[in-house]
This record gives C-alpha cells, structure tokens and sequence, in this order.
C-alpha cells in the first residue's frame, strides 16, 4: 500500500466523484484509466500549490559522503570513443549511479586518460565526459573511478525522491556544527577558503546533478553525521483503495475538479471549471495564511483547466 | 403499460393495410394469421422487426448512453451465465450493445473496442480488466490472466430478438421497447414499409429525443 497524506479520499473516491458530476458512465475505459488520471492530476495539483504546503511533504535522510573507490580487478574492457562509453565487465563491483560525477581513471595502449563519469549506462558500462579522452577506440586494460571530486566530498543523492516543484529547498545539517550547512553554488564552493575567518567554522554544500559536494572549514574535524530535509515527491497510488498523497481539506477540492478537467477532455466535453478552480487555489493558499496575486492565481488555473 | 406484440402488429396493420383480400378488416383477433393486401403477414412483422432493430440503432448513435439506459430499460436484459472460456465469450443472441459486465462478484470489467487498446492495455490488471468487443465474440487479450474460465459472468446488454408469427398470433408476448418508443416504432415501421431508409429513421429518433430531452430537462446530459 502506498498511502498518502489524507486520511479520507482514496484514489477511486476522487474519480467516482469527478466521473459523477460530469457524467456516470458504467462502460468506460476512463475506470481503467482512473489511477493513471489521478496519479497525473495529483501531481499537477502539487505542483500548482506546493508552496503553500510544502512541510507536510518534508522528509529527512540521513546521507553519507561517498568512500571507497572502484576499479578493475580483471580481464580487459572497451573504449569507444564515438560514444564516449567504457565498457568493463570486471570491476571490484559494478557501475552504478551513484558512480555519476566521480573521477575515472583508465588505461589504454595509447596511454593514460581521465575523465567524469557523466552517467551510468549499465553495471558494466559508464559515459565519460572529459577534454583529453581517447579519440579512438581501445582496448582498456585498468579502470580506476576515484571516490570523491576534487577538493570536495560527494554525497549521492540520486536513490533520495527529492521534489523539484517551485519553493522546494534543502536543508543539510551536521552534528559537527551547531548551524545548518550553507548552500553555495557549484563554483563558489569550489572557491571556498577553508582557513577563511568567517568560513572556518563552516561546512559549505552545493548541489551539482544527483549528488551534493561537501566542504569543511579548517575548524571543523569532520563532516559528522549529515541529515539532509528535503520535500519528497508525491506518491504515487497503485490501487484503487490507497489513500491520495494530498492534504484533505481545499486541497481535495482541487483534485477534483483537476480530475474533472481530465476526464472532461477525454469525454469531448467543455466545462468551465476556472472560477471554482480559482476559489480553490484561494482556499489553499488562504489556510497557510498566504495570499496569491491575481495574476499567479490565473496562471495557476490555467495550469489546471 | 406494456403492450402486446399481437396489439402492436394490429395498429401497424391498421395504419399501411388495414384490410385483407377479403376485406376483412385485420384487428388483434386475427392478425398473424391472416394477410393483409399489399403486406402478407410474415413481411408485415418483418418490417416491424426491421423498424426494432433500427430504432436500437439509432439510439445508440444519437442518444446519450443515460438516455437509453433509463428509457430503453424494456430492452434491458441480464445475463447471468456468460461464459469466459480462454479469454473468449460469445455474445449473446440479439445483442446490439453492452451497459455493464461483471464477474460474479460484481466486479467491473470494461468492455471497449479494439481502437482503443492503446489507451487501456498498460493498465490492465487484476482490478482493472477489459474485453475487445469483435465480431460475435468478447476477447480478452490476455486470454484467462486476468478473466478466467468460468460460466457466470454477468452481463448487462440491450438486446432486441425478432418476434416470431407464432409471439403474435398467441397473444401472450409484450413489446419489450418502452412505453415512449411504441409510437415511432410504428412510424419507422411506416418509414421502412415506405422503403425510407437509415438517414431518415434517424433523424426521426434524433428528432423524437430533442423532443423528450426538452421535456425531461437536460441535467442529464
């Protein structure tokens, strides 16, 4: 079961309520279809009043900086340079993403090259993206991935269900420290002066793809124990009895009539759901003590209908 | 107030050929079994059942399915006992389209057309299951997966069965059309003994359910 935030409507409650105040049609694929459309409504939803929300979807993990490499243990592999993709079915253990953005080191006839590893293909297979690579392809005789980036520690991130809705942050606190750690972007974290005075007692984080880089002011003996709050995404319902991942109250209201909208466009019919879903949108953002403008009002029911 | 077939076949009479070669004036006494002059008894009921079978048609092109579910409810029939062999149900006898059909349980099965496959086939599961209507048959395409073999799947259809001479003369079956229809099935029944043909027999229905929708007001639909 993949219950969400309410406690009253289940993914099926919704849609019969949408199918009834549309048209009930007892031979229709749209009952077939009715997670499909609710999953899909749900999310639209939550992305439209995240905002206003967003603790109920918070979640906190505890992370661990990348540690211990990889590398060849036997047998030989393959280069191609076209594609840029370093095949070895040999390694102490196999690729995986959470390989994505480490340092590759690998061995050729014509030398010894390095590179990132832009993405994981397979357990046996890795793109590499670098400005030296092969321009032909090879054999490969050692591969080397090198656990953490250069002057920073890695913490992969890519198993987390990490929303990217608008007004979604992350939050990374340490034991190590009594503040959070402080969000940088990727290239100030890499001028980040560790003996600085006012950075010194700081770990500092940037977030670069799947993987947030780490660093640690001269002050600080280690990373310690990270916890990473961050919102999670929406789950998704697989049976017609879950729970929906929306908050009851306005919020359900909205997911109604979003179903309406669905449901409406595949039946061929024309409802006009914009001032209900207006008054909606109001409701929500109304019960979080916030206040939309007309003009982001009307761009979120424009998102819904 | 349903209607005898043997009264119905007596108005129809009485409207394109009232008279036999006899002059005898054909009534619900001896309709059936006498001929009228231009229409012998067995063209007669074909013609009828003829207008039947066009009336269901063309409700189901041009009304609501709401619509004829309440107002064709005469035509309604359950079949408790319909068998799923390998995935495959022959339809029954009669049949011109389905409302609902169930496994024993109650249990919804969707029933859709093979142009539709791409927007049901990724979702099908245990709860979520649906038939292709082709041909005389329903087939599941993933045979007995997900609608095993059994003989007592429940189908509701409307179903319209020629009436046979003997359904009139004995006097003992009813017009299974709703109170609403017996009316313009005798006009379609003049219609088609006038050789109109299907355009015309539907914009007479269509025109007939503006009629009533107008009446019934449309909430519905």
């Amino acid at each position: 079961m993949a219950n969400g935030i309410s406690k009253k409507w289940t993914s099926y409650a919704l849609f019969r309520e949408a199918l009834s105040d549309i048209q009930w049609i007892e031979n229709t694929e749209l009952h077939i279809q009715s997670i499909a459309i609710g999953n899909r409504a749900d999310e639209e939803v939550l992305a439209q009043i995240f905002p206003a929300v967003f603790p109920l979807y918070l979640k906190s993990e505890v992370v661990v900086p990348a540690s211990g490499g990889n590398h060849s243990v036997s047998g030989t592999g393959t280069w191609a340079a076209a594609t840029k993709r370093l095949v070895f079915g040999a390694m102490q253990s196999g690729f995986t993403d959470g390989d994505v953005g480490k340092l590759v080191t690998f061995v050729m006839s014509s030398g010894c090259y390095v590179g990132v590893i832009a993405s994981c293909v397979s357990d046996t297979t890795v793109a590499v993206e670098g400005s030296f690579l092969p321009a032909a392809d090879g054999t490969v005789y050692v591969v080397v991935v090198v656990p953490t980036a250069i002057g920073s520690e890695r913490v992969d991130i890519s198993n987390l269900p990490i929303s990217n809705f608008e007004g979604a942050r992350l939050v990374l606190e340490s034991s190590a420290i009594n503040q959070p750690c402080e969000p940088l972007s990727v290239d100030d974290l890499r001028n980040f002066r560790t003996s600085g005075l006012n950075s010194r007692g700081k770990i500092v984080y940037a977030r670069e793809g799947n993987s947030l880089l780490l660093r640690k002011g001269d002050e600080v003996s280690s990373l310690g124990t990270l916890t990473l709050h961050y919102p999670r995404l929406i789950i998704a319902q697989e049976a017609d009895n879950e729970y929906i991942d929306l908050p009851d109250g306005a919020a359900i209201r909205l997911a109604i009539l979003r179903r309406k909208a669905i449901i409406a466009e595949r039946l061929n019919r024309e409802l006009n759901l914009g001032p209900e879903i207006s008054d909606a949108l109001k409701s929500v953002f109304e019960s979080a003590r916030m206040t939309l403008s007309e003009e982001e009002n009307k761009r979120k029911v424009e998102a819904l209908t | 107030m349903a209607i005898k077939v043997q009264e119905q076949m007596a108005r129809f009479f009485r409207r394109v050929d009232p008279l036999t070669d006899d002059n005898v004036v054909i009534t619900a006494a001896n309709v059936g079994t006498v001929d009228g002059q231009s229409f012998p008894a067995q063209r007669a009921l074909d013609v009828y059942n003829a207008a039947r079978k066009s009336l269901a048609a063309s409700l189901r092109l041009v009304v609501p399915t709401w619509f004829s579910t309440r107002e064709m409810s005469g035509c309604l029939v359950r079949k408790t006992d319909l068998a799923f062999t390998s995935g495959v149900a022959a339809k029954p006898a009669g049949y011109i389209y389905a409302d609902r059909l169930t496994d024993v349980n109650g249990n919804r099965i969707i029933i859709t057309g093979l142009d539709r496959v791409g927007a049901v086939k990724d979702f099908e599961s245990a709860s979520k299951r649906y038939v292709l209507d082709v041909g005389d048959e329903f087939i599941a395409e993933s045979g007995s997966t997900y609608i095993p073999n059994a003989n007592n799947y429940v189908l509701w259809y409307f179903g319209v069965l020629d009436w046979l001479l003997a359904d009139v003369t004995e006097g003992t079956a009813y017009e299974t059309f709703n109170e609403i229809w017996l009316e313009i099935l005798l006009e379609i029944s003049n219609l088609i003994a006038n050789e109109a043909g299907q355009a015309e027999i539907s914009a007479l229905t269509n025109k007939f359910f503006l009629t009533l929708r107008s009446q019934l007001g449309a909430a519905n639909g």
